[in-house]
């Protein structure tokens, strides 16, 4: 027993590397991959007083602009979703159509669907029960039940894109995307699936949550200045700002992807995920659970920590995640990889950040060209490692790591690779 | 015309998501595409717009937009 747990320990010996093939974006940067380039990588933050806020202790949040529903996918189909929903379908839509995949003419059964998400369809939950309340259980509505569950979004996806293989969503607080996509890796490598579509999609920009999550203690107080109120690394930093959205990915196996002739964006070559055991919402303050994710992530990528050039954070820009984050990659990395938190421009989209991210790091590998972290203006004391800032660094990124962690204590950490 | 038709075909559209174009008095829920899900959300609709119990034999997939208006008409409390 103690030589195969030895043996597991340390990781594989082969890598098993997917593609990804296409990417879906829909955040507060705006929708696509065009619209998020031009946003994320000049580091100009989107956070901003938000009217359906008003009232509430913090009242700004990084919101998706401009996103009409009914116009996107309908406005029959849009009434019954909720509007994770509304974002992850989205989001899947144009992943697929960036892979060149036609759902028309793909071997459904063959496709799976694994979405991240912590909240699910909170703001619907949150309407009906206020209309209980108010007028009586004859006045809620049956649509609820298919509108707010967590498995909803991954539902939704099956139905608009006929991908009828293994269908779920998975629920790791804040590392929800990264989870996902760890799973999809894990049905291609079984031969389960021959196309996951995954990610993460949140929407959870109510009034009960925004002033839980306030309460805590968790969001930026800066209302005086949205625009400044996400900055990770920074001295100045005093809490995350709620964001809103969804990303997905479209996986293949790399030798499937090749024969049907894709464009591979990037690959992801590992997964790691681990529990502090510690703590509801703060860190361990060793950074041990995030410690022993990154490095699972590593091993199973067959990776040592000086081949990894590039980190993005999850670096959400409140004074304790950061600095335990901050060790950890030190300790794992040295000073070496370029570190980037992109949440200070689109926030912090809870469930679906790790999912987003992912695709930041997928983009920042095939372009050569790491985002900075957008309000790092002075660099905490503390932190100790390279946290590119003001304005994107090009560079050569043979591997790079996304750190997402989640209340709860859970972790999940991803290795992308070129293509 | 039903005095309630311009309002019922509104919260139609916005609720349930029905095009104005395909709404009219005679076309069937099924054709309409209005599953049962839909149908008792049409019935809090008219619960909470016209304080109307709606009989639930009115709302079947063969039944239709003007028969809900015939039973709003018959009880909707006078304004």
């Amino acid at each position: 027993m103690t030589a195969i747990r030895t043996e597991r320990r340390q990781g594989r010996t082969k890598r098993f590397d997917v593609a990804v093939t296409g990417v879906g974006l829909v955040t507060p940067a705006g929708l696509g991959v065009e619209a998020n380039v031009e946003r994320v990588w000049s580091g100009v933050s989107t956070a901003a007083a938000d009217p359906d806020l008003a009232g509430l202790p913090v009242d700004f949040a990084c919101r998706v602009p401009g996103f009409d529903a009914g116009a996107l996918l309908g406005r029959r189909a849009a009434v019954r979703m909720d509007p994770v929903s509304h974002f992850g379908v989205v989001a899947a839509r144009q992943a697929v159509e960036d892979a060149g995949l036609d759902p028309a003419s793909w071997d459904g059964p063959r496709v799976g669907v694994v979405v991240g998400t912590s909240l699910g369809g909170w703001s619907t939950v949150e309407r009906e029960h206020g209309k209980h309340l108010a007028d009586g259980p004859g006045f809620v509505s049956p649509l609820l039940m298919v509108m707010g569950p967590v498995n909803m979004t991954a539902g939704y996806i099956a139905m608009d894109l006929k991908a009828l293989g293994p269908n779920q969503v998975v629920s790791t607080a804040c590392a929800s995307g990264n989870t996902a996509i760890g799973y999809a890796r894990a049905l291609l490598e079984a031969g389960v699936c021959d196309i996951v579509l995954a990610g993460g999609a949140e929407a959870a920009m109510s009034p009960t949550a925004m002033a839980s999550l306030a309460r805590a203690g968790a969001l930026s107080a800066r209302t005086d200045d949205p625009a400044s109120a996400s900055r990770p690394f920074d001295a100045d930093r005093d809490g995350f700002v709620a964001g809103e959205g969804a990303a997905m990915l479209v996986l293949e196996r790399v030798e499937d992807a090749t024969a049907r002739g894709a464009r591979i964006r990037a690959r992801v070559s590992g997964f790691g995920a681990s529990a502090d055991g510690h703590h509801a919402s703060a860190p361990d303050p060793t950074g041990g659970g995030a410690e022993r994710a990154i490095r699972a992530a590593l091993a199973d990528a067959v990776i040592d920590p000086f081949e990894v050039d590039h980190v993005n954070a999850h670096g959400t820009s409140t004074p304790l995640n950061d600095i335990t984050e901050a060790g950890v990659v030190r300790r794992v990395f040295g000073e070496k990889p370029a570190v980037t938190s992109t949440k200070g421009v689109v926030g912090h989209l809870l469930g679906a950040a790790g999912a987003a991210e992912a695709v930041y790091t997928v983009l920042a590998v095939e372009r050569r060209l790491v985002p900075p972290t957008a309000n790092l203006t002075s660099l905490d004391p503390g932190i100790g490692v390279d946290v590119v800032a003001k304005e994107a660094r090009p560079m050569e990124i043979g591997a790079a790591v996304n750190n997402s962690f989640g209340f709860g204590g859970q972790n999940a950490v991803i290795v992308v690779t070129p293509a | 015309m039903s005095a309630h038709q311009d309002r019922l075909f509104a919260l139609v559209t916005d609720k349930l998501g029905v095009l104005p174009e395909e709404l009219n008095t005679t076309a069937t829920f099924d054709s309409l595409d209005l599953d049962s899900l839909a149908l008792i959300e049409l019935s809090v609709i008219v619960q909470k717009e016209f304080g109307v119990q709606i009989d639930e034999t009115a709302l079947t997939p063969d039944n239709t937009l003007g028969d809900v208006l015939a039973t709003i008409d018959a009880k909707a409390p006078v304004a």
